[in-house]
């Protein structure tokens, strides 16, 4: 059961990281300023909430160090993104809009309540 | 991409390199050469079998006929460790003493104990629910139970937050199974509470009364809220090392709720070893229970290695522990440690070392 827990949200925490860095590097889902926030944030707060999830061991822990490596790349590569981004994508909704900035708000407050954990 | 961009991002990802390192799950776990008090031979002993990470403190005895030897690692000799579910054979233990004193029977209805009306739990026998065979489940508190535990996983919280009053009352809303063996932490709340109504006490008076005060272990306590854990409490913490709530409530305490130190979980077993301490027919195989395992009250007894084993182990959130007994040699070991990581195969090396 450990071995599937670790398995399946060492995946989880892969996913949103190469998420981050493609959406850095000007990959199509975050094409807005909105969305390239909500893509950063929910893979800082995966990374967070994986952390204290995890039965990680003295090898798969490994796994999380390079997770948090790929996030702070990904976290630069969005940085220079931001400025050439328009802060929401043209043409979208502002039921979209408004539903981009209520999913930020949540994964923020998952990823403070779970940080606020670690002491 | 830029020169620039391509040297930001380089020293971001180093920057993230050294600050998952420093962050890692784990970090600060104990090991071999990790700071120890009490006896250095038992802590070099235990803490060398300890994996490689997620253990952040330990609290360890062994007894043998020459005498008791306790150790502590990462924490202070007469820090006090939660037992978790060992707290189960205590209860045990208090259940057969009231059984032998007359003060009442095994056969003993919960309806004519704890005020519950005619709901079908109510038949329930004292007997059934020592030797985990009641039919209640695992957990009161149906699918909103699971909801809890979940999110007091996520946020490193105790989940087992009711009063007396509401673990009785979940008696009104489960749906009981049939009579067979299952590991129920709701029907060790409920048999302790019963056996304290029966005593006209509560809980924590009745482990006090009956066995920390006779039998000295001045450690031994059952705090009800956080502001009761004394001044030795260790704080439990799970593998990855995030501290964790201490689990002091008072309508689970039956079945977990108990503290000790390395010297009174010594004095403890030396007490059963020689036969001293109450309720010992608790120790006693009365039944089967399951996969070549057998139940007295709570302890359960299984050959290992061609050795007749009585133990109880515990997990908590932020604490794992195992005792265990080879009565015919008169050795004991135990083991606590704030970790999440199992520890039972460390309390039985060291149990089978004792008789060495």
């Amino acid at each position: 059961m450990s071995t599937v827990i670790v398995v399946a949200l060492s995946l989880w925490l892969t996913i949103e990281v190469v998420s981050l860095i493609r959406a850095g590097l000007g990959a199509p889902h975050a094409p807005s300023r909105m969305r390239l926030a909500v893509v950063a944030v929910e893979a800082v707060m995966v990374v967070i909430v994986t952390r204290a999830l995890v039965p990680w061991n003295h090898l798969t822990q490994w796994i999380w160090v390079v997770a948090v490596t790929g996030t702070a790349a990904g976290l630069a590569l969005a940085a220079h993104r931001w400025s050439r981004l328009p802060a929401v994508q043209p043409g979208v909704s502002a039921t979209r809009t408004v539903a981009s900035g209520i999913q930020l708000m949540v994964l923020v407050g998952i990823g403070v309540l779970v940080a606020s954990t670690f002491r | 991409m830029r020169r620039s961009v391509v040297v930001t991002v380089i020293t971001a990802a180093a920057a993230g390199l050294v600050l998952g390192a420093w962050l890692r799950p784990g970090a600060g776990s104990i090991g071999a050469g990790s700071p120890a008090h009490g006896d250095e031979t038992l802590a070099r002993n235990a803490a060398e079998r300890l994996p490689a990470t997620g253990v952040h403190a330990l609290s360890v005895a062994v007894v043998g006929p020459d005498g008791g030897r306790t150790a502590t690692v990462g924490a202070p000799l007469d820090a006090t460790f939660e037992i978790g579910s060992i707290t189960k054979g205590i209860t045990g233990m208090i259940y057969a003493d009231m059984v032998e004193r007359g003060e009442t029977r095994p056969d003993a209805r919960i309806g004519e104990l704890l005020d519950i009306g005619d709901v079908p739990a109510a038949d329930i026998t004292l007997e059934e629910l020592a030797q985990q065979r009641s039919g209640l489940p695992r957990l009161g508190g149906g699918a909103s139970m699971f909801v809890r535990a979940a999110i007091s996983s996520l946020l490193a919280r105790n989940p087992y937050r009711d009063s007396v009053e509401e673990t009785i009352a979940a008696l009104a809303e489960v749906e009981l199974g049939e009579k067979e063996p299952l590991y129920s932490n709701l029907g060790f709340a409920v048999l302790g509470h019963a056996l304290a109504a029966a005593a006209d006490t509560t809980y924590p008076e009745l482990v006090r009364d009956r066995i920390a005060e006779p039998l000295g272990l001045e450690s031994l306590t059952v705090p009800s809220s956080a502001d009761e854990l004394g001044p030795h409490a260790m704080q439990g913490r799970d593998a990855a090392g995030r501290a964790q709530e201490a689990w002091a409530d008072p309508g689970s305490a039956p079945a977990g709720g108990i503290r000790a130190s390395a010297a009174d979980m010594a004095r403890l077993a030396t007490a059963i070893l020689r036969g001293q301490a109450p309720g010992m027919t608790a120790l006693d195989p009365a039944a089967d229970f399951t996969d070549g395992q057998r139940i007295g009250a709570a302890w359960i007894t299984e050959e290992i290695d061609g050795r007749a084993i009585t133990w109880h182990n515990g997990g908590t959130g932020g604490f794992r522990s195992w005792i265990g007994f080879d009565r015919e040699r008169g050795t004991a070991a135990y083991v606590a440690g704030a970790t999440s990581a199992d520890l039972d195969a460390i309390g039985l090396a060291l149990l089978k070392e004792a008789g060495q």
